[in-house]
């Protein structure tokens, strides 16, 4: 509520009707129209409500809070007989407030009219409430509803992707199984092929060379019907030679499957010796007539060529240049996979490279948590600056309880950069 | 083409041809023309309400007829709203003279005899007011009662509320029951006009 200035001949008390004008604005409507406004002041609001539709629609607004106060008996006894002197003086304003106190009896619970509709009064307000009951129930029901709508159409458009997906896999699978089916007859062909083979070898020893060749092939063929029907089935459907060379690109690659990196005999489960296995492929990796940067190996999908790790066997303990590391000039850095005679049995680890004849070079301590039987050990990873060309040494020691180094193996390898 | 007779002010009496002229200077639309003159007449009016003009339809109309008779002999009006406000003014402080001179009421005799008055045809009014309130809509009159059905700081809380469950603002619920209260008020007015017309 604002505190107003008011004419120096009036001064209401605080808490009428003007002073509870919420605004200033709405404060001086008022008291121009109880007459109280200076000359100036009064210009001002004239114009105003003249040139400005919205200032006098303000005017009538307030005009008629004015009346109903007077109708209520809301005003002092200067305001009222500020009010009568301007509104009662004519037969419009009398009417005015004539309706007004009607009204005011009409809609008020202690009015005489009001009594009449007290009843209803409270009927109203009770709608009013469970109006607005009503309608947050409402809102809130058509918020739940959308809602599930959407959940609906959601879980249905992914149930749909699941259901091709599946249907692709099924296919996929389908096809699979006709692949196998193919290699399937195929194994059978060759191994029946290999059995009745041996056969023969074994049988010819038995009879004599000059008159064998028509009764073996009698009995070849007496003694072994599935052989026979098998050749007859090789011989009527000869099978189309695989395409082993690709002739799409210059690339050349294979791919490891998870069942011949688990059922290959690996020595300490060397994932890369498996590269051996490859064309033109030695265990170092080292690919003929090629450079190492045009070689990629990839491990589940990901390149594994800007760290390369070298596997050091026990053997290598005091041979020197057993193994050759080849090291590109692209890389910086190197792993190396030590292989353990037994099983380790240190956590904390330091390893030193030197030259074979030079003083004592890098020097890395690690921690490598243990795993049961574990005779692998993987250390940090090297910077090949630190690796000297030539004929190296890697000395690998394990700490113990006491906080001393003992040795746990010695490798010797020939580092060659390019 | 020639001006017309420029005559006293007391002898000029509002022509056709005069008030056909003011109009179109409202708007050229003859409609929206007289709907504008409407709007000046009741918005004079009220300013003569507000001044204390016991008679605001009569200094209304002179205003009025002062503008028409200024516009019909060729002035030129840039701001019409402006200028009739200058000419309600000077026909306000004429009518204060006038009064002043006759001062046939004083204002107490003039308020009890306003008193009485108003007592008088209470019954009428409650009466009109009662069939003009069940002639309006349910939701309408629900409304409307409740704005108006408590007093002082009751009243503020209780129209606040209301605006909140309308979900409208305070304002805009205060111009819809004024609007409201002016098409009831005008009810009544008929109502009671009939009552005159059978006494």
């Amino acid at each position: 509520m604002h505190r107003l200035r008011v004419n120096h001949s009036y001064r209401p008390k605080k808490g009428r009707f003007v002073l509870a004008a919420r605004s200033i604005s709405e404060a001086k409507r008022v008291r121009y129209l109880l007459g109280l406004s200076s000359p100036a002041e009064r210009e001002h609001i004239e114009s105003e409500y003249f040139e400005d539709e919205d200032a006098y629609q303000e005017m009538l607004m307030a005009q008629n809070d004015l009346i109903d106060a007077y109708a209520r008996s809301e005003l002092t006894s200067e305001e009222r007989r500020r009010f009568e002197k301007s509104f009662m003086s004519s037969s419009r304003g009398r009417d005015r407030v004539k309706f007004a106190r009607a009204f005011a009896a009409a809609v008020s619970a202690t009015g005489p009219v009001g009594t009449k509709y007290s009843g209803t009064l409270l009927d109203i307000s009770k709608t009013f409430q469970s109006l607005g009951l009503l309608q947050t129930a409402t809102i809130g029901t058509v918020i739940v509803f959308v809602a599930m709508l959407a959940w609906l159409v959601i879980d249905r458009r992914r149930m749909v992707n699941e259901l091709q997906k599946v249907r692709a896999e099924s296919a996929e699978l389908s096809k699979r199984t006709e692949a196998l089916l193919r290699s399937s007859d195929t194994e059978r062909t060759r191994a029946a092929e290999i059995a009745a083979q041996l056969a023969d070898l074994r049988a010819q020893p038995d009879k004599p060379r000059h008159r064998e060749r028509g009764t073996t092939a009698t009995q070849r063929t007496r003694h072994l019907p599935e052989v026979k029907k098998d050749r007859e089935r090789i011989a009527r459907k000869p099978e189309q030679p695989e395409k082993l060379a690709n002739t799409r690109d210059a690339s050349l690659g294979n791919a490891f499957e998870r069942r011949k990196i688990t059922k290959l005999p690996l020595n300490a489960r060397n994932v890369a010796n498996l590269l051996s296995l490859q064309p033109a492929t030695t265990r170092d990796s080292d690919v003929a007539v090629s450079r190492a940067n045009q070689a990629n190996i990839a491990l589940d999908g990901f390149s594994v060529e800007p760290l390369l790790t070298y596997p050091l066997m026990p053997w290598n303990t005091s041979r020197s240049g057993e193994t050759t590391i080849r090291i590109p000039s692209s890389l910086s850095s190197i792993r190396f996979q030590l292989a353990l005679e037994t099983a380790a049995i240190h956590e904390d680890y330091r390893l030193t490279i030197k030259p074979a004849n030079g003083p004592p070079g890098t020097s890395v301590d690690w921690i490598a948590p243990l795993t049961p039987n574990q005779t692998i050990v993987n250390t940090p990873v090297i910077s090949t600056s630190d690796l000297p060309s030539g004929d190296d040494v890697l000395l690998l020691m394990g700490r113990e309880p006491d906080g001393s180094f003992v040795k746990v193996a010695e490798y010797s390898f020939k580092v060659i950069k390019y | 083409m020639s001006l017309p007779k420029i005559t006293p002010k007391n002898e000029w009496v509002l022509t056709q041809a005069a008030f056909d002229g003011f109009l179109a200077t409202l708007d050229r639309d003859r409609d929206k023309a007289g709907e504008k003159y409407e709007h000046i007449r009741l918005k004079l009016l009220n300013y003569f309400q507000w001044c204390g003009s016991e008679v605001p339809d009569i200094d209304a109309d002179e205003t009025i007829n002062r503008v028409t008779r200024r516009i019909y002999e060729g002035q030129n009006v840039y701001n019409l709203t402006g200028y009739i406000y200058g000419v309600a003014k000077l026909v306000h402080a004429e009518s204060l003279k006038r009064r002043n001179r006759r001062r046939t009421l004083d204002e107490r005799s003039f308020i009890e005899l306003s008193s009485i008055s108003v007592g008088v045809e209470m019954a009428n009014y409650q009466e009109c007011l009662e069939r003009c309130l069940g002639s309006l809509k349910e939701k309408d009159r629900e409304v409307i009662t409740e704005y108006y059905r408590h007093k002082k700081t009751k009243k503020i809380d209780c129209r606040k509320r209301l605006a909140a469950r309308l979900g409208i603002s305070l304002n805009t619920l205060r111009v819809k029951m004024y609007r409201q209260r002016m098409n009831l008020e005008a009810c009544v007015e008929k109502c009671i006009a009939r009552y005159e017309c059978t006494d």
